[in-house]
């Protein structure tokens, strides 16, 4: 099984996060294999199984028993590090040297599609679908997890 | 192999001086290397041209990196097991990504590369302090084709400090003569990275009363600033240029090469000027009142203990006596300690005669820039904003020291000033908030106004503070009191805002180092 946590934090402007990875349809569409998305109320639904507003203690149970985890950068890949549970994020404007961990397999597309202040809110900086690694690569990457 | 032939092979012609753990060393090398390690400025160490990192031991236990352009000399230097702190990498110091270090060692390498001078001033781009040797003035051929520079004298490395070192590992301030026993000498020399001060004066009310004074008693310092810059908190700012006693203080900075600035402050109390002064990229800031008149040494003297003390690298303000007249007052009984603020005199308003380490300081400083914050939580009054900046560089680990001969004489000018503000409630306010610090002092106060993640990655260093006490937004991760009672306690509370430290420090590390630095 594996678990997708695929939106970050709502922006309180309403736009589209920029660090929300755009090519979820196609990853889904090529993993035979069970997959739970985790998530909460209000952000789309992109497989059956999809498990909103879990606690902490619900998403570490669910994090025990999965064999990997995809997601972008948010809360979801902090807490699975917390776990030891080592996974894939899906980088786009944020640096992964700041914020992500070396035990995951960090997939950014180029440090050129880095944000050049990475402190700001994320509501400054546009939604770039150009700025994420392709689903092929992502898909690679899930088959071949060890 | 044989271990004499491996070395013999290693040395390459003796141009390698090759000595493995145990081997008794040259004299010229172990004078070398002793004198390194008594001018080794801080823990952070990098050596080029390392060869089996024999030098290591000398240096005592720093966090040092050794590179060399061989590749099997490097591996001899990894069997050696010197130390674990002590990491061999093979590389070309062209392509080499050199970190910051406090401390670059390069004995004989600068004369193997054809860009070796320039190399130097690489190097100084990464250090606090270099440590070279090269051979002085040698003549093409003398020690054959490895060489590529010849000739070097000191000439060749200004701002460079010099001795010499002779074939037997004399070192000396005076050059030996060359003889059958004294073939050549070798130059030994340090460079520091020269440390800039701003200085910077907030002002309010004075434009013609005791600011003029103040200008140009820092016109009259025996050690200039890098930069003048005087903070306008006026109500109603004037352009000076065409005053007659302001045009010729401007024209007096000119002349005597001090850039100047007038900026427009914001009215919002002297601590946001100061931040600005903190952060202006400046390795030190010296603050003067507009009514504090320095004698011509202070800068000089505060300065040079600053930088040249023991471990001065741990010291982050320097202050002087600050005397109001007529008479100084009895303090060398005073402790410095914070606790005793409200039952001793400051240590700053009497005469010294020895040098005395403190946990705050008055007034007037010279003090490291960019290592605490003055956002300070403070109402525009910004009452005890030095008191409570300085202090936070005691809890930070900084040593603080009023040193003697070293005299400000503050006029307390009854007019002006940038406290000039008379709402007594804002005084309260900020009393009250000094004294909260007060009552924690023996606490990490840690503020997590942040998000869900951020407070995973906190959690992960909780167990490296110190007595924490906790205030957060998400208390099923990190346990702690509310966010505003933080608020309550401490007033503005950016000061522990993780992301706005982050952009102030350029971060580039992960995020829980970040943390870490807050914190730690």
């Amino acid at each position: 099984m594996i678990i997708i946590s695929p939106y970050a934090q709502k922006l309180r402007n309403g736009k589209p996060n920029p660090k929300n990875y755009p090519f979820w349809k196609q990853v889904i569409q090529s993993i035979d294999e069970e997959i739970i998305q985790v998530g909460v109320e209000g952000e789309e639904q992109l497989v059956d199984d999809f498990r909103k507003n879990l606690s902490l203690s619900e998403l570490c149970l669910l994090l025990h028993k999965c064999r990997t985890w995809v997601s972008c950068d948010s809360f979801f890949q902090h807490l699975a590090w917390q776990q030891e549970k080592k996974g894939i994020v899906l980088w786009s404007v944020s640096n992964p040297a700041i914020f992500g961990h070396d035990i995951n397999i960090n997939l950014l597309k180029s440090k050129d599609c880095l944000a050049p202040n990475q402190f700001l809110w994320w509501e400054d900086t546009p939604f770039d679908p150009e700025k994420f690694v392709s689903p092929e690569e992502v898909i690679y990457n899930i088959k071949n997890f060890k | 192999m044989d271990i004499e032939q491996y070395k013999h092979e290693l040395k390459n012609n003796y141009e390698r001086a090759v000595f493995l753990k145990g081997d008794e060393i040259e004299a010229r090398e172990t004078a070398r290397y002793s004198w390194a390690a008594k001018n080794i400025l801080g823990k952070k160490v990098l050596e080029i041209g390392c060869s089996s990192g024999y030098g290591f031991q000398f240096l005592g236990v720093v966090d040092y990196t050794g590179i060399d352009y061989d590749k099997r000399i490097i591996d001899v230097a990894n069997q050696q097991d010197w130390h674990p702190n002590a990491k061999f990498f093979h590389a070309d110091i062209n392509t080499f990504e050199l970190e910051q270090y406090d401390t670059i060692i390069a004995f004989e390498v600068i004369e193997h590369l054809d860009n070796g001078l320039e190399i130097i001033e690489k190097l100084k781009k990464h250090c606090k302090r270099l440590l070279i040797t090269v051979p002085h003035k040698e003549p093409k051929g003398f020690w054959g084709e490895h060489h590529k520079l010849h000739g070097l004298t000191e000439y060749n490395f200004p701002n460079f400090k010099f001795n010499y070192i002779n074939e037997e590992g004399r070192i000396s301030k005076y050059l030996e003569a060359l003889s059958n026993e004294n073939h050549c000498n070798l130059l030994i020399g340090s460079w520091d990275k020269k440390e800039t001060v701003l200085c910077s004066i907030a002002t309010r009310g004075r434009y013609h009363s005791t600011l003029p004074m103040v200008i140009q008693a820092i016109l009259n310092q025996t050690k200039l600033p890098d930069k003048l810059v005087i903070f306008d908190d006026n109500d109603e700012p004037k352009d000076l240029r065409q005053d007659f006693l302001y045009a010729h203080l401007f024209y007096m900075l000119d002349v005597k090469g001090v850039p100047w600035e007038w900026k427009f402050a914001g009215k919002k109390g002297q601590h946001h000027i100061h931040q600005a002064a903190n952060t202006a990229g400046y390795d030190w800031v010296w603050r003067v009142d507009d009514d504090a008149i320095p004698e011509p040494n202070v800068l000089e003297e505060l300065y040079t203990y600053a930088t040249t003390a023991y471990k001065s690298e741990s010291i982050g303000a320097v202050g002087g006596s600050v005397i109001t007249p007529p008479v100084p007052l009895q303090t060398l009984n005073s402790t410095g300690l914070i606790e005793n603020i409200e039952k001793e005199p400051n240590v700053q308003w009497g005469m010294l005669n020895w040098v005395k380490q403190v946990e705050h300081l008055y007034c007037s400083f010279l003090y490291r820039a960019g290592i605490n914050d003055y956002h300070l939580g403070l109402s525009r009054v910004a009452h005890r904003e030095e008191t409570l900046f300085s202090y936070g560089l005691h809890l930070k680990g900084y040593r603080l020291l009023v040193i003697p001969d070293a005299i400000t004489w503050h006029l307390k000018n009854p007019t002006g000033g940038i406290r000039s503000e008379t709402n007594a409630a804002l005084y309260d306010k900020d009393e009250q908030i000094f004294q909260n610090f007060l009552k924690y002092k023996d606490r990490t106060i840690v503020v997590l106004n942040c998000g869900m993640g951020d407070h995973v990655v906190f959690k992960s260093i909780i167990n490296e503070l110190k007595n924490p006490l906790i205030f957060t937004c998400y208390p099923e991760i990190v346990d702690g009191e509310p966010i505003s009672k933080a608020i309550e306690l401490f007033g503005n509370i950016d000061r522990w805002n993780i992301y706005q430290k982050m952009a102030q420090w350029e971060w580039t590390e992960s995020l829980q180092d970040a943390f870490r630095k807050l914190y730690k």
